[in-house]
């Protein structure tokens, strides 16, 4: 789900990078972690970046991977999973080229903002129903947005950026191929991811009792 | 014999819709693609274009191997642009010499390598705020 270098108009990009660095700035003034949360919020990153790297391929030629978000979302808060999973597509796109540079603000945007959000609000609303039930729905959710969010975005652009003869300038395909290619794929996919979610978090929340508790 | 000179001459034509062709076997540049398996980015789209030009000098889809080639005209860094319908894709520098041969490059970064540097560099970022923050503190 990481939009590499190429795809994305100036017309996209750079809105996008004023409207990430705004919310970076407010996330910043937010925060206020534990210094004792440090090295457990560290690990639940390198989990997610890990999860990020595996990936799954799909028939028809797709692959998709988990994100761990929902994780660092509903154990810590959505900010400080905003600011974390910011951090982690920042190395894979500066190091590997998981995603481009000029990507960076609209997966920023995509999957750290809005799968940070999505999962804690998806299971604050639910879990007076069940609190199983929210923590799959948290897991799908953060993937299924996000998917929305960027099939969207990739869709748009043979409208935003074309040339004069019609042809697109950047990303080729509109929102009739990118919606179904995308999205599909992560409904399903996030049924695994909210399974994931389930699983880590209600282990965690056991096992350092303590340090969440806090 | 009019009609056998316009016959004749209507022929001539006809050899203009005569597709012809020549087949030579050259070095050509082969970009293979993949994710985890060889095969699982095939039948994807991609457009080469020649340095410092804006029209593609080919278009395509990759094979069944996930496999394109091209045969570059000129020197220069030439570029590979690659997308699928979900979003993937990637822009790629080939650099060609003067006697077109073509440097060979490959990504090189595997899963282990990755994992393990980025989890490094991770790890030093964070150990670096909870030391200012103890310092702080």
């Amino acid at each position: 789900m990481h939009i590499p270098d190429g795809f994305i108009s100036p017309q996209t990009y750079l809105p996008a990078a004023v409207v990430g660095a705004g919310l970076l700035a407010v996330a910043y003034k937010k925060v206020d972690l534990d210094i004792e949360k440090i090295p457990m919020l560290s690990g639940l990153s390198a989990i997610a970046f890990v999860m990020m790297l595996i990936i799954i391929p799909l028939p028809g030629g797709t692959t998709v991977h988990l994100s761990g978000i929902a994780i660092v979302a509903l154990l810590f808060n959505p900010w400080i999973a905003f600011m974390s999973i910011s951090l982690v597509l920042l190395i894979q796109a500066l190091m590997f080229g998981d995603g481009g540079v000029t990507a960076y603000p609209i997966n920023m945007l995509s999957l750290a903002f809005l799968g940070s959000f999505s999962a804690y609000y998806g299971y604050h609303i639910f879990k007076q129903v069940s609190k199983k039930f929210a923590l799959l729905f948290a897991g799908w959710i953060s993937i299924v947005l996000p998917s929305l969010f960027i099939a969207t975005v990739l869709g748009v652009q043979p409208i935003i950026a074309s040339a004069d003869d019609g042809s697109p300038l950047f990303f080729p395909f509109g929102l009739n191929v990118t919606l179904p290619s995308i999205v599909i794929p992560h409904l399903l996919l996030g049924l695994l991811e909210g399974v994931v979610a389930y699983g880590a978090v209600h282990f965690l929340r056991l096992r350092f009792k303590k340090a969440f508790d806090a | 014999m009019k009609v056998l000179l316009f016959l004749l001459l209507l022929l001539s034509d006809l050899f203009a819709h005569n597709l012809q062709h020549s087949i030579s076997y050259e070095k050509s540049v082969t970009i293979t693609l993949y994710f985890a398996h060889e095969g699982d980015f095939s039948f994807q789209r991609y457009e080469v274009y020649a340095p410092s030009n804006a029209i593609p000098f080919q278009v395509g889809r990759t094979d069944a191997h996930g496999r394109l080639s091209f045969l570059p005209d000129i020197s220069g860094t030439w570029r590979v642009k690659l997308f699928s319908e979900d979003g993937h894709g990637k822009s790629i520098a080939v650099e060609v010499n003067t006697t077109a041969q073509i440097k060979e490059t490959t990504s090189g970064d595997s899963l282990l390598w990755r994992s393990l540097s980025g989890l490094l560099l991770l790890f030093s970022i964070f150990s670096v705020i909870y030391f200012m923050k103890k310092e702080s503190n």
